[in-house]
């Protein structure tokens, strides 16, 4: 067999192990101290007190780390693929700008009284209202121009921004309260219904992306070339912007924002695995569903029994992580 | 009839902006062409007409008799490629990169080269010559190295037409000599059609085997070099003064410029 794809098996399996590594941390540490050994008998014994501590609290959090981190990395490898720029990420693109607008309106305004559900759709609404203005003003001649996309998420995150300062400025200091831990993100979400939407909708999402793996591939030569190969650009790139903005739409309704998992997470991959989509795109997903597990393990218990915001972990640890990774790669970073 | 591509009363662009007029020119298999003619003339804007990057207002373009603005991308694909003038690419192995050319034969879940796709893309490596650089990544290449992994690409695509967007630019005397040697050859031997954008009238006069001269969006001429590159239309379509003579060993024509200087004093 090729000895590429001998290098990608090897590279997934070592995902894998580290994933189950990273799950074994973050269901055994906590307030209730659980060990490996005791895993088995926990789960025969479904009447212990760490039976619930398990499939009540971590489990559910545990399947939302690894389908948030999974989710807003995958969608920026998509996004810096199609874009063709190492800087973009899922909020580069004011879709977490939107979405946090969304929230911050439903707060102001006293709709999260009415149902648990209320903040995710707005944030989700928020979201999609977003990628819509993004899409459709960028959209020229039938075809999307790239660069103005770009720029018009950047303004229009600009915008969604101002607004919710002005809405923060004017409401009360409960709402402001609420705004602001639902902008710092969190994994804490109570409801199993929001988990299994979010958790299920990435796998989907990444199962989606594989069917595009080659013409991102091709967009690596750009836009022009990949036509040349016989790759519908136009759809394609439209297609993987709104896979893309969903993901992160579904991933910041359920757990607010959450930011770097999207930008570090694809470049460590890249200067690991190299920039081949077919192998990216489970990289990105697996390293994003790692790194979010651990950081999360690590907000809820450094000063427990509070929890961190899990932003300042991801922003610490993937920001250093990054710096040493780049500064210590021989080779300088380059996207495609 | 032995017309491979046809192309007939074609116009392309954008209305509004610069078009290309009424164009009618025909290729037999194996030929090997040439498009000269001034900045602006309209080369690249033909190329990017018959490719499809640019809608075409009128006329047609056929490639074995089918349609070139009617076929699919990825049928199309399959039967002409294109080799710019620059390959935008980091890090990316020369073998990944002609691999590349076998995209177009692989449907949407198919995630592997098949053992085909390798052989092929190992054949034209070695016939290119970049085989000994297959490892080493993109831009890592020379500007002689990266046409040659361009031109191997193409090939990958097993095209029946090949267009070629001024291969020999920035290049030195030894590789753009070495590039077209290697295109009259695969012209000859494996009955590859080729179309190429060339600036330097010289080459173009003594590599192809027919020339295309291009002037404000139209085609001026077309013939063989001994014919269109004759001081009269040179000068009218470059507003340049030429002198032509025929280079004593290939009996092609070669054109010569005078400076401003001595044609005063004569």
């Amino acid at each position: 067999m090729n000895s590429k794809y001998i290098k990608w098996l090897l590279f997934l399996a070592g995902l894998l192990l580290l994933l189950a590594i990273s799950i074994v941390i973050s269901l055994s540490s906590g307030e209730v101290k659980i060990s490996i050994r005791q895993l088995p008998e926990i789960f025969a014994n479904k009447t212990s007190i760490e039976y619930m501590v398990l499939t009540k609290i971590r489990i559910p959090r545990l399947l939302l780390a690894i389908g948030v981190g999974g989710a807003l990395s995958l969608s920026g490898a998509i996004l810096q693929g199609i874009y063709r720029n190492p800087l973009v990420e899922p909020y580069t693109l004011g879709i977490s700008g939107g979405a946090a607008l969304g929230v911050a309106i439903a707060i102001v305004f006293g709709l999260n009284t009415i149902s648990f559900l209320s903040l995710p759709l707005f944030g989700f609404a928020g979201a999609l209202v977003t990628l819509f203005i993004v899409y459709f003003l960028s959209v020229k001649r039938g075809g999307l121009s790239i660069n103005s996309m770009l720029l018009i998420g950047v303004m229009v995150s600009f915008v969604a921004s101002s607004a919710m300062m002005f809405l923060m400025s004017i409401t009360t200091t409960d709402n402001l309260q609420s705004i602001v831990f639902w902008v710092m993100g969190s994994l804490d979400e109570s409801n199993n219904l929001l988990i299994r939407i979010a958790f299920y909708s990435s796998l989907a999402g990444l199962l989606l992306t594989y069917f595009f793996a080659q013409p991102l591939n091709a967009l690596r030569l750009g836009e022009v070339k990949a036509k040349h190969l016989g790759i519908n650009t136009n759809i394609t790139i439209k297609l993987l912007f709104f896979v893309a903005s969903l993901l992160t739409g579904i991933a910041v309704a359920v757990a607010g924002v959450i930011g770097f998992v999207g930008l570090v997470i694809p470049h460590i991959v890249r200067l690991i695995i190299g920039n081949d989509y077919r192998i990216l795109i489970a990289g990105s997903f697996l390293g994003g569903s790692i790194f979010l597990i651990l950081c999360d393990t690590v907000a809820r218990t450094i000063i427990s029994p509070n929890e961190l915001p899990i932003g300042v972990i991801t922003g610490f640890a993937g920001g250093l992580v990054f710096i040493v990774v780049l500064s210590r790669s021989k080779s300088h970073f380059k996207l495609n | 009839m032995n017309d491979l591509f046809q192309i007939e009363n074609f116009s392309c662009g954008y209305s509004g902006k610069f078009v290309l007029e009424d164009v009618s020119f025909q290729i037999s298999k194996g030929d090997f062409v040439g498009i000269i003619g001034p900045n602006g003339s309209g080369k690249t804007t033909l190329f990017k007409g018959i490719s499809g990057e640019l809608p075409a207002l009128s006329g047609s373009s056929k490639l074995n008799g089918k349609n070139l603005q009617k076929m699919g991308l990825k049928e199309k694909a399959t039967n002409l490629a294109v080799v710019t003038q620059t390959i935008e690419i980091g890090s990316m192995t020369v073998e990944e990169y002609v691999l590349m050319g076998r995209i177009p034969y692989r449907n949407q879940f198919q995630f592997f080269e098949t053992a085909e796709d390798i052989a092929i893309a190992e054949k034209y490596m070695e016939l290119t010559g970049v085989t000994r650089l297959r490892h080493k990544f993109m831009n890592a290449l020379s500007g002689g190295e990266q046409q040659l992994a361009g031109i191997a690409r193409a090939l990958t695509q097993e095209p029946q037409l090949l267009l070629l967007d001024e291969p020999t630019s920035h290049l030195d005397i030894t590789h753009q000599v070495q590039i077209l040697n290697l295109i009259r050859r695969l012209s000859r031997e494996l009955g590859l059609t080729v179309l190429m954008i060339i600036h330097d009238l010289n080459l173009a006069g003594e590599y192809c085997d027919s020339l295309i001269m291009m002037q404000h969006g139209r085609m001026r001429k077309k013939g063989v070099p001994a014919e269109v590159l004759n001081y009269k239309d040179i000068e009218a379509v470059y507003d340049t003064v030429v002198i032509t003579r025929i280079n004593p060993v290939s009996g092609k024509p070669v054109v010569f410029l005078v400076s401003e200087e001595v044609i005063q004093k004569k």
